[in-house]
């Protein structure tokens, strides 16, 4: 891509050299691409993978949902992403997050194994897990302000807030609107619209 | 060239049209302004519309692009379908900037999206094109492009032009009303000035002032007006003074100038009329010195055939047949001079060409008191008078000789007093009156007491020469005479009068009277006479009808009784008897035929007539049909028109007169070549002829008239049979029918009968 750009750069400057005010001016198109590419670098690297989508998915979803109220503390400016259990995403989410901010505030990534050692976070990952595994965690979090989102079909009607599907190579969201609300989550309509959302199913 | 005709327009119009027009420039200036400010507005609504738009579309997009969803970014550019003015829309990812989703109105293949442009608002081709980047919670997410129709722009545009168009309209027409009342703030006080100025060039009279009641610049212009006036009529008033005394001197030296030439023209003309007369008179005028002639004029020479270089200077012995005549001419004028003071005298003078003319020469002095300055002498030539007077003389004589010695009394009256004045010697000795007598008598004493006042009436009323008519005249003796009178106008003795010529025409009056009664007894023997003679005829011909009628009964017993003797007793008779028996029976068929065509004849005319309209045609062929057996017989051929006429007439008469004439033809029929007989008409002005042609022996035209009458034959009985009696019935019908017959005929070849009838009354006759 960078190749590309410098390439064309380079030919449209052999093309008309010109002043480069003048440059800027008359190929704003361009520089707007090349801005909006640098933007979204880590998605240049990342074409297919299927949990880089998965990773930048947070903070595109954080986009769409207001955490309740109090969440974030002023002195704490940090945005925490726990992955529960066995990471999938290898050095993915360092590599998106590096010097990137959700919410206006930078991020931070955190591995756990038991639930126990869950720190204070907003968003917590939990790979595909066995249900009843689940029911202990959501048993911890307990009414906490904390995202939970299953990389599981199913897993929003069991309880998480959130579930990951894929439909036609396509990631896809299961939300369990009722459940999120009633833990003080907002969600943007527009996600809404084209989420799944279930119901908490009591077993 | 528009600039002049603009000059010489009215001041009314150029105001009202500069009005107009600086009314027109501001409206269209403001509509203008108006109409880019509102388009303007427009725009700026579409855009923001059209931004709007994109937000909205673009918010709800946020998700599926974020995630990639173009199913879903479908679905939202679908309901785009709700605005119809969006004709295309596609959306750009953020990641890749592709076109993740795309929707048109209407579905066109070939319309290509174009690539992901920065943000902005483009106007192009009627469409507005949107390049709208997309953030949500400043991140971005993406772009959206529309493609919006400007239709309502174009109509906005249009609907501004309609309603410009009708607004300049309306302040045309109410500027036009404004401005032509308002001009005349401006144009009144300027054209009563023109038109003071234009009367004033004509009256001349400067004393008017103009009134004005504004301080403005018309004000101004009125008073310097005023001014001017002023200054012109102080000057006007000083100049009349100067002229009035200028010309009074001139009319005093006008009036000089014209009475002195007035006495030169006077003087003039007297000498020219003295000038003209001398040379124009008629009569000879020349000025005499110790009777020679010094000065003469053309006539002078003319009357004396002379020219007048002949005469001038030579004395006027010349003109006198001799020495004697000569002295005695000078001795009577100037001795009559000396007395007068002017003399004339008769006498004779020689021509150049030797004939003697008569004049009357008169002389006066020029100078009264001075007898050597000459004499004025005037020659007046009267030769034609002299011999008229002759003529007259001679003409008088002979008159006065037919007068009266003429055979027939005349007499010559006064118009006025009817006094006799004249009477010739045929007249005294016709009236017993002596020639006193009558010159004391007037007109009126010549008629009877009756006719005294007649006469003086008319005689008043007689002009030229006039036919007076018959009159009564008493002679001496009283008896009375009858006279026709013609008189004429006639001066005699200087008098009006008319001349009578009478001539006496007693005898001729008694002669005719004893005519007219011989007349009158001839009339009446005649009418008696007739009288008796219709009567006779009448009686005539009821006894002829009654002979044949009571023959028949006595024939018919002849004429049965002998042939019954001839069949049964032929046998008992000798050659002799039998031979009287067929003469007997003969002669009884003859006379039987003769009666029937007598009482035929006397029939005629004794019955009504029932006459109607007939169709010749139809009768014709009555009739042929009775001949029809005996024509065959002979072989004739028998030829009718088929468009004989429908006369009116009656039907029997007719009948009769075709019978007799064919049956005429029959008999005289020639016997070497068929009988041919034809029946043509012919329609004349006086109404129809009928020609009845036969080619038989033919009639001797010494008999055409001959045999229409009764019993009258050409041929023996022997050989050609017959009464006499046909053609005479023919005559009769025809001139019962009111028409003639006659014939025309050639001996040997044939004849002709052609009878002549009136036109129908009621129908014009047409061939049926």
């Amino acid at each position: 891509m960078h190749v590309w750009i410098e390439n064309y750069i380079q030919i449209k400057m052999r093309k008309k050299p010109a002043h480069t005010i003048h440059f800027l001016s008359e190929h704003f198109n361009l520089v707007l691409i090349i801005l909006i590419a640098f933007f979204f670098e880590f998605d240049l690297y990342s074409q297919t993978p299927e949990y880089e989508v998965k990773a930048v998915a947070f903070e595109k979803l954080s986009l769409f949902i207001d955490w309740p109220p109090n969440t974030f503390n002023e002195t704490n400016d940090q945005f925490v992403i726990t992955v529960f259990g066995q990471s999938p995403f290898g050095n993915i989410l360092e590599r998106v997050y590096n010097g990137h901010k959700i919410k206006d505030k930078t991020v931070k990534i955190v591995y756990i194994k038991d639930i126990r050692d869950l720190p204070e976070c907003q968003i917590l990952f939990i790979p595909e897990i066995k249900k009843n595994e689940l029911k202990d965690i959501l048993d911890f979090i307990n009414n906490k302000p904390i995202l939970i989102i299953a990389d599981k079909q199913g897993f929003a009607e069991a309880g998480c807030f959130i579930s990951f599907y894929n439909y036609e190579d396509k990631l896809h969201f299961e939300i369990n609107q009722k459940a999120m609300e009633s833990a003080g989550f907002t969600i943007d309509y527009k996600l809404l619209r084209v989420s799944k959302i279930v119901n908490t199913t009591i077993e | 060239m528009k600039r002049f005709v603009f000059k010489n327009q009215a001041i009314k119009t150029k105001l009202v049209l500069i009005i107009m027009s600086t009314s027109f420039i501001a409206v269209i200036a403001a509509l203008i302004t108006y109409i880019s400010f509102d388009m303007a507005g427009i725009k700026n609504d579409l855009k923001k519309n059209a931004l709007l738009n994109a937000e909205l579309v673009g918010q709800y997009s946020v998700a599926p692009l974020l995630f990639g969803y173009s199913d879903e970014a479908r679905d939202i550019l679908s309901k785009l379908y709700s605005i119809p003015d969006i004709q295309d829309a596609c959306l750009y990812s953020a990641l890749s900037s592709e076109i993740i989703a795309s929707y048109q109105k209407t579905p066109d293949k070939s319309f290509v999206f174009p690539s992901l442009q920065n943000e902005s608002i483009i106007f192009s081709k009627g469409y507005l094109h949107i390049y709208h980047v997309i953030t949500f919670k400043e991140k971005y997410c993406g772009a959206i492009y529309l493609k919006i129709s400007a239709i309502a722009l174009k109509d906005r545009f249009q609907k501004n032009l309609l309603v410009s168009g009708i607004i300049i309209f309306l302040l045309f027409l109410i500027v036009y009303f404004i401005s032509s009342r308002l001009q005349k703030l401006i144009s009144v006080p300027i054209l009563k000035l023109a038109e003071v100025s234009e009367n004033l060039s004509i009256s001349q009279d400067f004393s008017n002032r103009l009134y004005y009641s504004g301080n403005d610049e018309i004000g101004i212009l009125y008073q310097q007006f005023d001014n001017l006036m002023f200054q012109i009529s102080q000057r006007q008033i000083e100049r009349d003074i100067a002229e009035a005394k200028l010309n009074t001197t001139n009319e005093q030296l006008h009036i000089e100038l014209t009475e002195r030439k007035q006495r030169e023209e006077e003087l003039k003309q007297s000498e020219g009329t003295i000038r003209s007369l001398f040379a124009a008179a008629p009569v000879g005028i020349g000025i005499l010195k110790d009777r020679k002639q010094t000065s003469i004029n053309s006539y002078w020479c003319k009357i004396l055939g002379y020219t007048e270089e002949n005469l001038l200077g030579k004395s006027t012995r010349m003109l006198y047949e001799n020495d004697n005549e000569w002295n005695r001419i000078g001795e009577v004028l100037y001795t009559d001079l000396k007395g007068k003071g002017i003399s004339s005298v008769e006498s004779r003078m020689i021509r150049s060409d030797g004939t003697l003319i008569y004049v009357i020469l008169t002389i006066a002095p020029i100078q009264q008191d001075n007898p050597s300055s000459g004499y004025l002498g005037i020659i007046h030539d009267i030769t034609g008078r002299k011999k008229a007077e002759e003529a007259l003389r001679i003409s008088e004589e002979r008159y006065r000789f037919l007068f009266e010695q003429n055979p027939v009394p005349m007499l010559i009256y006064d118009r006025n007093t009817f006094k006799l004045l004249a009477i010739n010697e045929v007249f005294i000795n016709h009236y017993g009156y002596s020639s006193d007598e009558l010159l004391s008598m007037s007109l009126p004493d010549l008629y009877p007491p009756e006719e005294k006042e007649r006469i003086v009436e008319l005689a008043k009323t007689l002009q030229s020469r006039a036919y007076v008519g018959e009159w009564h005249h008493i002679r001496k003796d009283g008896s009375v005479i009858t006279i026709i009178v013609t008189s004429n106008d006639l001066e005699y003795m200087g008098r009006e009068c008319r001349i009578a010529v009478i001539i006496d025409i007693t005898d001729r009056k008694k002669a005719e009277e004893e005519i007219q009664k011989l007349n009158q007894t001839l009339e009446y023997n005649v009418a008696e006479r007739t009288a008796q003679l219709v009567s006779i005829n009448k009686e005539l011909e009821s006894f002829s009808y009654s002979i044949s009628h009571d023959l028949r009964a006595p024939l018919r017993a002849i004429f049965g009784f002998s042939q019954i003797l001839s069949r049964r007793h032929r046998e008992s008779l000798n050659e002799e008897g039998r031979q009287y028996m067929d003469y007997i029976v003969e002669a009884s068929v003859r006379m039987e035929q003769l009666i029937n065509d007598l009482l035929n004849y006397s029939r005629l005319g004794r019955k009504s007539l029932d006459m109607r309209p007939l169709s010749l045609n139809k009768i014709i062929d009555t009739v042929y049909a009775d001949f029809k057996q005996r024509l065959e017989e002979i072989q004739a051929r028998f030829a009718v028109d088929n468009d004989l006429p429908v006369i009116s007439g009656d039907e029997s008469l007719l009948r009769q007169i075709f019978t007799n004439l064919i049956e005429n033809a029959i008999t005289y029929r020639r016997n070497d070549v068929p009988l041919e007989i034809g029946i043509h008409s012919e329609t004349v002005s006086e109404g129809y002829l009928l020609k009845i042609v036969d080619n038989g022996i033919g009639i001797p035209r010494e008999y055409w008239e001959k045999i229409f009458k009764i019993f009258q034959r050409l041929h023996s009985e022997e050989a050609y049979p017959g009464t006499g009696i046909g053609l005479a019935t023919v005559k009769k019908a025809v001139s019962l029918l009111n028409g003639t017959v006659w014939v025309d005929s050639v001996v040997g070849q044939g004849s002709t009968f052609i009878i002549s009838l009136p036109p129908n009354k009621n129908q014009n006759g047409k061939p049926s």
